[in-house]
């Protein structure tokens, strides 16, 4: 979804740079300020990668735990961090279907005699509108 | 900033002498255009002039692509009409002196309080905000009594609509269109609803497109009372159904603005629009209208978004879910 994650953080800190650091006549509010404009582009870098490097790590602590540790109890098994995509592929794909679905409502409004019986595309576009509330929900 | 309008102003003011500004500066207010009030003065064969002026200027990255020509003109054409508008002095329609596209008007002093109505900074007893809010009420009714026909409004810039609620969303939705960086399913089921709604109109007027309290400069004569002293932003003026504005003016999702609960409803408004316009409000055209209206919004919305990505807005925008969660619901009630 865009501005997705990476951008609104790198955006931030572009505005504080480009916009709001020119102004800041304070020393020590202007080094706060370079402080908090390199984390944010420190957080852009890596925060998308951090669910699958925290997976990585989990992995060869419990094996190590398992191994050595005679009274470590294991938990649920864990997915295997190569299998779990970054929320950029997530994005991508969730853009792709978003744009499939507009493309279908666009369809089902045009159409509704040669996509099917009256009733089947009020059903379809009632469908439809109940999931696009669920995401609105979901994502607001 | 300054050299250069200076420079322009010695192009429109040829027979000017000892011109000089001052005061020069950008405000934070104004989301759409860059401000720079500033004082300028000079003498010519008519005396010394002395005047409060603002510069409106289009910025790099904004949430509204509009033409200067727009505002301009349709400022000229209000010039000496009662309607509470700013006198427009000159323009520089494509940045050629100022750098972008660029207007220059009268600056009134005044108090700008998006929420006067309900409350908001100056905290009025409510008889003085339902006396304002009948004021306000009548600005955009005059606006729509505007004769405009005889006005002279470039048809270029102001084209009389065949259908004006078709032409609405085929603007917005090419705007839109434009503006995305991904696609919308909502906003596109949204414009078929809008489509498949969309009323005649009774008329065709003048639309101001954007009235609110925060577009508006109020002050105090001297028994204490307030008044609205001029209405701004007439960027998004148009020819088109007077419904636009009554149906932007009523938008539940901005009631706050506009409405006083439990003195000044939705109804009051509507009832005393058709009152001072003769025009009928018809409740599908108005529900049509404020649907329209979050249908802007969200394009709006979605133009700072892309203004953000490609670097050129000053402010960190994100696409607005629960605009479009309030627009599927506002669609789905009927």
């Amino acid at each position: 979804m865009r501005p997705t994650v990476t951008e609104q953080l790198q955006g931030a800190a572009r505005v504080l740079r480009d916009v709001v650091a020119p102004h800041v006549t304070d020393a020590n509010a202007a080094e706060q300020l370079g402080h908090a404009a390199v984390a944010l582009d420190a957080l852009a870098a890596g925060w998308d990668r951090y669910a699958v490097t925290v997976l990585a790590d989990l992995h060869e602590l419990e094996t190590l735990l398992a191994d050595l540790d005679p009274g470590h109890v294991p938990g649920a098994p864990l997915p295997d961090p190569a299998a779990l995509p970054t929320v950029a592929e997530l994005d991508g794909r969730h853009t792709a279907r978003r744009a499939e679905l507009s493309a279908l409502i666009e369809r089902l409004h045009a159409a509704p005699s040669s996509a099917g019986s009256a009733e089947g595309i009020a059903d379809a576009l009632a469908a439809v509108r109940a999931q696009l509330l669920r995401s609105a929900d979901r994502f607001a | 900033m300054h050299d250069r309008l200076l420079s322009f102003l010695r192009t429109q003011l040829p027979g000017a002498e000892g011109l000089t500004i001052r005061g020069l500066h950008r405000t934070t207010g104004g989301q759409s255009r860059e401000n720079w009030p500033f004082d300028a003065s000079w003498s010519d064969a008519e005396g010394p002039h002395d005047l409060p002026l603002l510069l409106r200027r289009d910025p790099i990255g904004s949430v509204l692509e509009t033409d200067r020509r727009v505002e301009y003109g349709v400022l000229v054409a209000l010039t000496g009409s009662g309607i509470p508008a700013p006198g427009i002095r000159w323009i520089d329609p494509d940045g050629e002196h100022l750098g972008r596209p660029a207007v220059v008007m009268d600056r009134l002093d005044g108090t700008c309080d998006h929420f006067v109505l309900s409350g908001g900074d100056l905290q009025l007893p409510e008889p003085d905000r339902r006396r304002l809010a009948e004021r306000y009420c009548g600005v955009m009714a005059s606006i729509h009594r505007f004769a405009w026909r005889d006005a002279g409004l470039d048809p270029a810039f102001f084209p009389v609509p065949a259908h004006p609620a078709h032409a609405a969303i085929d603007h917005w939705s090419a705007e839109l269109a434009r503006q995305q960086v991904e696609p919308h399913p909502e906003l596109t089921e949204v414009a078929c609803w809008l489509r498949e709604h969309a009323p005649e109109a009774q008329t065709v007027t003048l639309v101001h497109g954007d009235l609110k309290p925060g577009n508006s400069l109020l002050h105090q004569d001297a028994s204490g009372r307030w008044d609205v002293q001029v209405m701004l932003d007439w960027e998004t003026a148009h020819l088109g159904d007077p419904l636009e504005d009554v149906g932007w003016v009523t938008n539940p999702l901005r009631q706050r603005e506009h409405l006083i609960p439990g003195v000044w409803e939705r109804a009051d408004l509507i009832a005393r629009w058709e009152a001072a316009t003769g025009l009928t409000a018809d409740p599908a055209a108005v529900r049509f209208w404020n649907v329209l209206a979050n249908y802007k919004l969200a394009t709006i919305t979605l133009t700072g978004v892309r203004s953000f990505l490609d670097g050129r807005g000053e402010r960190v925008w994100s696409a607005s879910r629960s605009l479009a969660r309030f627009l599927l619901r506002q669609i789905d009630e009927g």
